[in-house]
């Protein structure tokens, strides 16, 4: 596998909250991004549909998911493998996070929060057609993708912060 | 005849011509768009860079410079709603010497800064941190953020089927042959007799558009092409964002561009040219653009092209857009001349000519804007039987194309909707196969189904059409064994043979028999997995080892520096030989290249189809026609011809390795074996012309054997006890 994207990200949570929502299917289904279902297999481990936008194209594809590796809550590996349907081929993705809480040292209300900065990297195999959609758009796709997955959990945490959990 | 009326009508099916059939459709007013040619995007709109401009190079007070400062506004939402692939990578223009430094920063980027572009000049340090894979002589450079890529053809494609989705019509093969112009009205006459009373028409008939004029009596303007030849390497080499020189006495110079689908644009020049369809290319244009790009990137030494090809861009009269109504009558608006950054300014260009138009027409402006997104793909259905192998496309993708709503009717047709026949083999592996899938989604024969442009026939009926190959069903296939031989071929059944004599349980998978290796990973416990395609369904067998044979395949003309147009008619012997099977002629003069038994076998059967031969003992030079072939030229002599059939070169056909990083992108690259048949991957093995396409049956078939033996052995040691039982590995 190569590693297509390397980044990182503040979630407004502490690493511990970040897990428990890890833990959690249902908000995972709510986080993922174009998760249509998921449905928890073993411990840790899922199995779902996820549509994804490469653009042009929205693939949905038949996911098994495992957080592998977990350290709580410093460390987890999300591996997903797939096929897609309608096109010919398979994928597996592997994103280790890194998770470390640091205290804000100035938080919109003036009082010191914990915010969780996110170290990532996206490795990615594809076989088959999703191989010739090229690494540049591959590249993207999983950057959107992440990033959008980020930013629900932002959301989803401000959402249980403010007592409104999904 | 019919006469029928609209009240738009747009002549040409370029990206001009299809953004302003969506624009207006967007708002609320639906027309009809007539295309000479079989597809949208024939002419000017199908070769070009590609690019996302940002004008940050134009000249301030031309129309092309306000227009593509206002597509850059409109971009971002229109392609939201296009749904067309797209790269935000930015570009760099490059400065090496001192006096390229300063027109760099106080030229080209106070320019940008004048038409408010962003950029950044960038120091040599700066350069080297991001971009390393730019010559040591590079001093500094613009960085232009906002510069991309985009796909053209998804992209004009995408404009039409969002037009059609709001109510407007695409009609291609349409010829207009005569616009009459009255006070409320045009009539626009038609190839077929029928006419079109509209009550606007926009000429956005690209390099025609000064013709399309003068049938209205227009003579204002003329429109005179410039040639642009362009080089495509499938290997990126790293390169990961636009990489231009400072524009020089003669030009803006070459570019290296990544292609949104992956690999490198390289090119274009610039010639000023007389012939409208002429896009002949020429091997010595193709060196000097790859020492340009070299000196740019020097890794570029190593590029193999997978083609060559050449646009045609409609410069104007008035070396700027036009953009106005006709002097004859505000009936027939222009949008013409056009040039190289059509892609670019197309949402913008198409919001001008509808803006003036309604006012113009009266026709109600409060109309809001319609969202308008291009229907998506449906791959709901199943992928289906490999049908494209470099590019692993599948029989149910091809099928979905042929369904969108701007349906493909050529094999260029479909290659820009799929991706299919654009692969190494450029189509000789997969042509028939995909022209069947055409011919069946149109109720034609096969034998109707043409390569792009009208006439550009692709083989003739010359039998009672066989059927398609009844590839059927794999047998039913283990989901484990020790060994699994990918490739039937002399190599490939000599290697299974002796591997099952080896004692190994030996599965072997070949595209000819229905199933098709699409990938192969590691698997968890050892050994790999390798997923298989069959029309019915996919399937990951577990294996110890794996032989690759998957032999070689011929190298086709767009490999070669043959100089000339892209005319149908043009092949290698692994298509002339499916045909001939199929009951299709190739053509009817054949100029065959190679020698050898093999090559006389192939010059028998094209004789027994009652084709003429003439053979060749080497590829040729030159090929003479755009449409279909007309003549090949060796040695400083014409031949007239139809058909070019090259039988004289051997690839190796190592495209399931790549996914491994076995292999690069670059054609001809073999499965690196070591002398025993070991791929540098643990249980990987290779053996016959995929290693060495100059083998031999017989040397194939001792290697073969040879890697069978070692990879069950191999096998064999890795598992705990004996090695297995014959009746056990079956």
């Amino acid at each position: 596998m190569s590693v297509l994207v390397r980044d990182r990200a503040v979630i407004h949570g502490s690493p511990d909250a970040i897990w428990a929502l890890l833990e959690d299917p249902l908000a995972l289904a709510r986080v993922l991004p174009g998760a249509e279902s998921i449905v928890a297999t073993a411990d840790r481990t899922f199995h779902g549909v996820l549509a994804s936008k490469l653009q042009f194209l929205t693939i949905r594809a038949d996911v098994d998911a495992v957080f592998r590796d977990a350290d709580p809550p410093r460390h987890v590996r999300l591996e997903m493998a797939g096929r897609p349907r309608g096109l010919v081929g398979s994928f597996t993705v592997s994103v280790p996070f890194d998770l470390t809480g640091v205290v804000a040292p100035s938080s919109p209300t003036g009082s010191s929060a914990v915010v969780t900065e996110v170290n990532y990297a996206v490795e990615l195999q594809v076989t088959g057609r999703l191989a010739s959609f090229g690494t540049p758009l591959l590249r993207d796709t999983l950057r959107r993708q992440v990033a959008v997955l980020l930013a629900n959990v932002d959301r989803e945490l401000a959402e249980r912060a403010a007592g409104r959990p999904g | 005849m019919t006469t029928e009326r609209a009240r738009v009508v747009v002549v040409g099916g370029g990206v001009i011509g299809c953004a302003v059939l969506r624009e207006f459709a967007r708002r609320g007013i639906t027309g009809i768009l007539l295309e000479v040619e079989p597809d949208l995007g024939e002419g000017a709109s199908k070769a070009n860079s590609a690019i996302l401009h940002t004008g940050f190079d134009s000249k301030p007070g031309t129309i092309e410079s306000t227009m593509l400062r206002r597509a850059a506004a409109l971009w971002p939402a229109a392609l939201d709603e296009l749904n067309v692939p797209f790269l935000p990578l930015g570009g760099l223009m490059l400065a090496r010497t001192a006096d390229e430094v300063r027109r760099l920063t106080s030229e080209i980027a106070a320019n940008a800064t004048v038409l408010g572009v962003s950029t950044d000049v960038l120091d040599r340090a700066a350069v080297r941190e991001v971009a390393p894979y730019l010559a040591d002589d590079v001093t500094a450079a613009l960085s232009i953020p906002g510069e991309g890529v985009v796909d053209p053809f998804w992209l004009t494609r995408a404009y039409a089927e969002a037009a059609i989705s709001g109510g407007s019509e695409v009609r291609l093969g349409q010829a207009v042959m005569g616009l009459e112009l009255a006070a409320d009205a045009v009539t626009v006459r038609l190839a077929d007799g029928s006419a079109i009373h509209a009550e606007q028409v926009v000429d956005a008939a690209g390099l025609r558009a000064d013709e399309v004029a003068g049938l209205a009596g227009d003579t204002s303007f003329g429109i005179t092409p410039r040639k642009g030849q362009f080089l495509v390497s499938e290997e990126a080499f790293g390169v990961d964002r636009i990489v231009l020189p400072i524009p020089g006495p003669h030009g803006k110079g070459m570019l290296v561009t990544p292609i949104v689908f992956g690999g490198l644009l390289l090119g274009p020049t610039a010639i000023d040219a007389t012939d409208k369809d002429d896009r002949s290319t020429d091997p010595a244009e193709g060196l000097r653009i790859l020492a340009a790009c070299q000196a740019m990137v020097p890794a570029l030494v190593a590029a193999v092209p997978v083609r060559q090809f050449a646009g045609l861009r409609p410069v104007s009269s008035t070396r700027d857009f036009i953009l106005r109504p006709s002097a004859i009558s505000d009936r027939l608006y222009l949008a013409a001349g056009i040039r190289s950054t059509g892609i670019s300014t197309s949402p913008a260009v198409a919001e001008a000519v509808v803006d003036e138009v309604l006012a113009r027409r009266g026709w109600p402006a409060s109309v809001p804007h319609r969202a308008l997104p291009a229907p998506p793909i449906d791959l709901s259905g199943p992928p289906g039987e490999i049908v494209c192998l470099c590019r692993s496309i599948g029989r149910g993708e091809i099928e979905a194309a042929c369904r969108q709503p701007t349906a493909p009717r050529t094999l260029d047709a479909i290659k820009r909707r799929s991706g299919a026949t654009f692969g190494d083999c450029q189509g000789n592996l997969c042509s028939l196969d995909v022209a069947r899938i055409v011919a069946t989604e149109r109720a034609i024969p096969v034998s109707a189904v043409e390569k792009h442009r009208r006439g550009s026939w692709l083989w003739e009926a010359v039998a009672d059409p066989a059927p398609a190959d009844r590839r059927g069903e794999p047998a039913e296939m283990p989901r484990s064994a020790d060994v699994m031989v990918i490739g039937a071929g002399v190599a490939g059944q000599a290697a299974e043979r002796a591997a099952t004599e080896a004692g190994a349980s030996v599965v072997g998978v070949d595209r000819r028999t229905g199933a098709t290796v699409v990938g192969l990973s590691r698997s968890d416990g050892g050994g790999w997995v390798a997923l298989v395609q069959s029309s019915a369904a996919s399937a990951e067998i577990r294996v110890s080892s794996v032989i690759v044979a998957t032999g070689a395949y011929v190298e086709p003309r767009e490999h070669r520096p043959i100089a000339g147009g892209r005319p149908a008619g043009v092949m290698t012997s692994d298509l002339a030989w499916q045909l001939l099977r199929h009951g299709l002629r190739p053509g009817r003069v054949v100029a065959l290249v190679g020698d050898g038994s093999v090559v006389d076998e192939l010059s028998a059967a094209l004789v027994d189809a009652d084709a003429r031969v003439i053979r060749l003992a080497e590829a040729p030079d030159a090929l003479r026609g755009e449409i279909r072939l007309e003549g090949v030229r060796t040695a400083d002599r014409w031949h007239d011809a139809d058909t070019l059939v090259l039988a004289d070169r051997l690839l190796p056909q190592a495209f399931v390795l790549r996914g491994l990083g076995l292999t690069d992108a670059r054609p001809g690259t073999p499965a690196p074996a070591d002398a025993d048949g070991r791929l540098p991957l643990e249980g990987l093995w290779a053996a016959g012309c995929v290693v060495n396409p100059s083998l031999d049956h017989r040397t194939c078939a001792e290697q073969g054997a040879l890697v069978g033996r070692r990879a069950a052995e191999a096998t064999a040691r890795n598992k705990d006890g004996p090695a297995p039982s014959r009746a056990a590995a079956r």
